[in-house]
């Protein structure tokens, strides 16, 4: 049942899939031509490809969302819902199978990234990281899902996604706001990268770090738990 | 007995299909970096030759499956947690304090002159314990190399194995082939470089007794749990979190140095010492002789899913 499960929900997205698999090889083909373009220049500035490869991440992971939503909104009917219920399967396997995409999909961007690292790492020796920011990003992701998936079972697809983007913007607004009244001593040094890093991983902001992964992953199963509990609840919320 | 025998074919032909493109693509490396291309390439070929390495057993598989017509029945790819969590736990505790049993070996064997106030006098835990936090999790969330190493040897070899010979056998075997698989890289300078007594023949014999052990509980991960992803995150962390690396990120600069040069020139047997605890913990927690292990997953019968 597991197995049809999956299936369905890769078949319901695949537009959706194919569509991310699309924009993240772009954004991979990007990221190796602005490489090889400054190496070949002579010109690559670790500070700058920091700037750069920051983008192409924050797109990279942009680009998962195209499926997240997707696969709770496409389902959201009464005639499905009660079959979900009634399956031998029923509402573990039905949601399960759809937090599983979701996580495989998640895993996928910093292996892509790995893969990625390691072909330029073997043809230039300087080159910048981007799994371990992927990595990272990565376990964000998965902290912000677990809780728009959580909503959206309780209270429908709709929801959910104005809950994440309300957590995206009041993200947002606290960087703009470190940005106007934080300390950003380190742009003004002479290698800001290096600074940047030194203020980011030493002390209470290294911990949090270091937590992050296990606490994301703990979020997710917890939600899909929750999601579990609340399945027949959140039924009348649909949009279907 | 057509059975047995086309279950021997098929296992000679993954072991043929797994270990020829790595032979030629570590002469290739060897050639190009003159000779040992795991002591004198750099880190990026290193990063990029294990990425393609270790996906030679999943490629060898899935080929083996193709030619011979088998199918892609119980290929032991599924995520099941529900009763699971604890093997999944121990696919991540067991490395780690495999690690730090390795680094308390190696402390007690080779800086036996240092006290514990020199070791750590230097030592900056609010950074190195956030840094190895970082490390283990990063380890588990990027086991897709260890996957593809995972996905032939547990996921198709250990099954071949097992509808041979009694599992004790099939994981002495299986840890066998797997060492010897290694062999290529063991004699490149892989985890043993090249200045010991007895090179190659030695390394290529510890690496066999490490990957036995190894072996015996990342089968019992894989049958225990009808997947080979907590073998692989097992893998995973493993192949990210040596003693030797702990080591030099934890003790005084001195110490580290001398740590390194002593298992550098000697075989790291203390790292088979640390090993033995995942066969010890497998003994202790499995009766081998009662193994039916494989059984119920290659009749088909998978269970109760999620």
């Amino acid at each position: 049942m597991m197995k049809g499960y999956l299936y369905h929900n890769i078949v319901l997205s695949r537009a959706n899939l194919i569509m991310m698999a699309v924009i993240e090889g772009f954004l991979v083909a990007a990221w190796i031509a602005y490489v090889v373009l400054m190496h070949h220049a002579n010109e690559m500035d670790m500070t700058s490809a920091t700037f750069v490869g920051g983008i192409i991440l924050f797109g990279s992971l942009l680009s998962t969302e195209l499926v997240s939503m997707d696969l709770f909104k496409n389902c959201e009917g009464d005639l499905w819902c009660s079959f979900a219920i009634a399956s031998p399967a029923s509402v573990e396997g039905y949601l399960g199978a759809k937090y599983k995409i979701l996580f495989a999909i998640d895993l996928m961007l910093p292996a892509l990234w790995l893969v990625v690292d390691a072909i330029l790492g073997a043809w230039y020796e300087q080159t910048l990281a981007m799994a371990s920011t992927a990595f990272l990003l990565c376990c964000l992701l998965l902290l912000l899902q677990s809780l728009e998936l959580a909503v959206a079972v309780r209270l429908g697809g709709s929801f959910g996604s104005y809950v994440k983007a309300v957590v995206f913007a009041l993200m947002m607004l606290g960087v703009a706001v470190y940005g106007l009244f934080g300390d950003l001593s380190f742009f003004r040094q002479e290698d800001p990268l290096s600074a940047l890093q030194e203020a980011v991983f030493s002390g209470k902001t290294f911990w949090c770090l270091g937590c992050l992964p296990y606490i994301a992953l703990a979020a997710y199963w917890l939600s899909y738990r929750y999601s579990v509990a609340v399945y027949r609840k959140g039924v009348i919320h649909y949009e279907g | 007995m057509k059975g047995k025998r086309m279950t021997v074919l098929r296992l000679i032909l993954f072991v043929v299909l797994a270990s020829v493109p790595l032979w030629v693509m570590t002469e290739c490396l060897n050639a190009r970096y003159d000779g040992y291309f795991w002591l004198n390439a750099p880190a990026g070929v290193l990063t990029l030759t294990g990425l393609v390495g270790m996906f030679f057993p999943t490629f060898a598989a899935l080929l083996t499956r193709l030619l011979t017509r088998e199918g892609f029945g119980n290929t032991f790819v599924s995520f099941r947690l529900k009763g699971k969590i604890r093997y999944y736990l121990a696919a991540v505790l067991m490395p780690v304090a495999e690690a730090v049993l390795g680094a308390l070996l190696m402390i007690f064997v080779y800086l036996k002159g240092y006290s514990f106030e020199t070791l750590f006098a230097d030592t900056k835990w609010n950074v190195i314990l956030p840094m190895l936090l970082i490390g283990v999790a990063s380890n588990i969330y990027l086991f897709i190399h260890a996957f593809g190493e995972e996905f032939g040897w547990r996921g198709y070899m250990m099954p071949k194995l097992a509808e041979l010979m009694p599992m004790p056998a099939a994981i002495l075997v299986g840890g066998i082939i797997w060492g010897l698989w290694h062999a290529p890289l063991t004699i490149a300078g892989h985890n043993f470089g090249i200045d010991y007594p007895g090179y190659p023949w030695k390394g290529i014999l510890c690496m066999c007794l490490c990957c036995v052990l190894m072996n015996a509980f990342l089968t019992f991960l894989t049958v225990r749990t009808g997947s080979v992803f907590p073998a692989a995150v097992c893998h995973s962390v493993q192949n990210g979190l040596g003693a030797q690396a702990l080591l030099s990120l934890c003790i005084c600069e001195e110490a580290a140095l001398k740590a390194e040069q002593a298992t550098t020139g000697k075989l790291p047997w203390i790292l088979c010492a640390a090993s033995a605890i995942t066969v010890g913990m497998f003994l202790l927690s499995h009766r081998v002789s009662h193994c039916h292990i494989f059984g119920n997953h290659l009749s088909g019968d998978t269970g109760q899913e999620v």
